[in-house]
Order: C-alpha cells, then sequence, then structure tokens
C-alpha cells in the first residue's frame, strides 16, 4: 500500500466523533477515507451497545491515528467530539489512545507522539 | 607530648550574627512554599468523586478548582450547585443532571456568578503582583467523577467559558503508561 504524504495546502481538522456505538473518525472535512475494507473510519465498541468504559476500542484508534499520523507528521491538534451521554472515563481513555503510541517508543522509553493536542467540542446534543 | 591550647579571642561577651542567617531561612521558606503551590492540589475522594486513571505524564498547575462529583459542584471547595439524579426519558435509566432551574440555556447561573468573581479576584491580584507569572490565564483545573454523563461537564465548561475561563486541566489519577 502506497502512503501519501501531507499537503502543505491540505489542513487535516482531524476530529474523533464518540458515540455511543463507538468511535468515527474524520478529518479534511470528510470522513477520512477506509484504507481496506476492514478498516474504515467506523470503530465499533468490543460489545454490541458498549456496556462499559472498557468496550471501547482504544487499541483499534491509537491503531487507526498512527496512520493518520504516518500522513500527516506535522499534525498535532485533535477535536473530539462526545455524546452527551458517554462518560467522561471514556473521554480520558480516548484522549490517553489519541496523545501518543505506548507500544512505539524509543531509546529514551519515550512513547511515539501523536495527537497530543485536544479541543473539545460541544458534542452531540 | 605537647597539648595545643585553644585561644578564644575577643572574650566571653560575643554576640551571634543572625542577619545571614535570616537571609538563608528565608530563601528556602520561599522556595518551599513555591515548590507546594505549584505542585500540590488537593484531592478528596469519595464514594460521589472517583477520579479517572490516565498514562498522562503532566503535573497539574495551580488554578481555579472545579470539582463536579455525583452530587454536587464545587468552586475551591466552596459547593456551588446540587446535581439531580432524573430518568432518562427515551431509555428509562436514572441520569445524573444539573438542575433545570439552574440553568439559562446551557449556562449555569449559580456556577457563572462565582466564576466570574473568580476571575475578577484572579485579575486584581495579578495587577497588583505587577509579575507575569500571577497574570490571570483562564485556566481551571477540573475534578471530575468518571461515571459522570460528559453532558454535565460539558455545561460546566460551557459556563467557564463564558465566564472567561477557556483552558481546562483535567485532574486524574496516574496509572502505567
Amino acid at each position: 500500500m502506497t502512503q501519501e504524504k501531507e499537503d502543505p495546502e491540505e489542513k487535516l481538522n482531524l476530529s474523533i466523533l464518540i458515540t455511543p456505538n463507538g468511535f468515527t473518525l474524520t478529518g479534511a472535512d470528510k470522513v477520512l477515507p477506509p484504507d481496506s475494507e476492514t478498516d474504515g473510519p467506523r470503530i465499533p465498541c468490543l460489545d454490541a451497545g458498549c456496556r462499559s468504559p472498557e468496550s471501547y476500542d482504544y487499541h483499534a484508534l491509537t491503531e487507526r491515528l498512527k496512520k493518520v499520523k504516518d500522513r500527516y507528521e506535522s499534525e498535532e491538534n485533535v477535536i473530539f467530539v462526545p455524546d452527551g451521554g458517554v462518560p467522561y472515563e471514556v473521554l480520558v481513555l480516548t484522549m490517553d489512545a489519541a496523545r501518543d503510541d505506548q507500544e512505539d517508543k524509543d531509546d529514551q522509553g519515550k512513547a511515539r507522539t501523536l495527537f497530543p493536542y485536544v479541543v473539545i467540542a460541544a458534542g452531540v446534543q | 607530648m605537647a597539648k595545643k591550647k585553644t585561644v578564644r579571642r575577643g572574650g566571653g561577651n560575643e554576640e551571634l550574627n543572625i542577619t545571614s542567617m535570616m537571609d538563608m531561612m528565608t530563601i528556602i521558606l520561599v522556595f518551599l512554599l513555591k515548590s507546594y503551590s505549584a505542585e500540590d492540589i488537593s484531592v478528596q475522594g469519595n464514594d460521589d468523586l472517583v477520579l479517572p486513571v490516565s498514562t498522562s505524564l503532566k503535573p497539574p498547575k495551580l488554578a481555579v478548582n472545579v470539582i463536579v462529583s455525583r452530587a454536587q459542584v464545587l468552586v475551591d471547595g466552596e459547593p456551588v450547585l446540587s446535581l439531580v439524579e432524573e430518568a432518562d426519558p427515551t431509555t428509562g435509566q436514572p441520569v445524573i443532571k444539573v438542575p433545570e432551574a439552574a440553568k439559562r440555556g446551557a449556562k449555569i447561573i449559580e456556577l457563572y456568578d462565582k466564576l466570574v468573581a473568580k476571575a475578577e479576584q484572579a485579575k486584581r491580584l495579578g495587577e497588583r503582583a505587577g509579575n507575569d507569572q500571577f497574570d490571570f490565564k483562564g485556566q481551571v483545573l477540573l475534578q471530575c467523577d468518571k461515571r459522570l454523563p460528559f453532558a454535565v461537564i460539558r455545561e460546566v465548561m460551557y459556563t467557564a467559558g463564558q465566564a472567561q475561563f477557556g483552558e481546562f486541566r483535567f485532574v486524574v489519577i496516574k496509572g502505567s503508561g
């Protein structure tokens, strides 16, 4: 698979919608295109109905964000759009998943930075 | 073997000069006060306030402290508002909410008034101090119960934003990372 690099004219505006069904990623003023048939913009919960904060697939979210970061290396901002009914703990765990990749550490033990600067939008009413 | 004799000069009426000692103590005191104020915040957990665990490593900074527990909202330790638990009209499940009577739109009136007073107080202090370090920066430390629905926190954040507090730091428990 060829990975396109960042176009300086193209603004990413990466957003993560946190809904009662999982995550949806949007960016560059559109829903991020899937990299394959199984790797779409929506990351559903590990169990139907997202019954607990642990049901959200934070690992899959980090994996998707790593691919976005590969393409937009200088981008550090992310906009969260949480649904009003989502527990606060999910918001914090999503920040952790978006901030850095704990599985990719350098010689000093510092994790690879992904999108550390979070703006929280009003969300789905 | 010859013994060395200690010779005292000036006789026995010598006074101890404590000026340098006082200077040293003052420097140590200022250093300690600054260290404590920069790094310590008060976190009082209870059944209604369970903070989430995070891998974040950033230390908290001193700012206006807003606590949102499952029962109430406090500003710098003072209770401002009680939250209510009502059945959700669509699911029937009990949900914690800000009482409708306490709001104007999404703005929580009591909280807004309290934070505006805090902002004014902080600005006055900043002007008197005449030091950038003490300037009003509109920062809020948010301690929220991890089970709260985001809708409650959104209203608290919106109200704080209206009262000139636009930068939020979420207080979490440091986990492994």
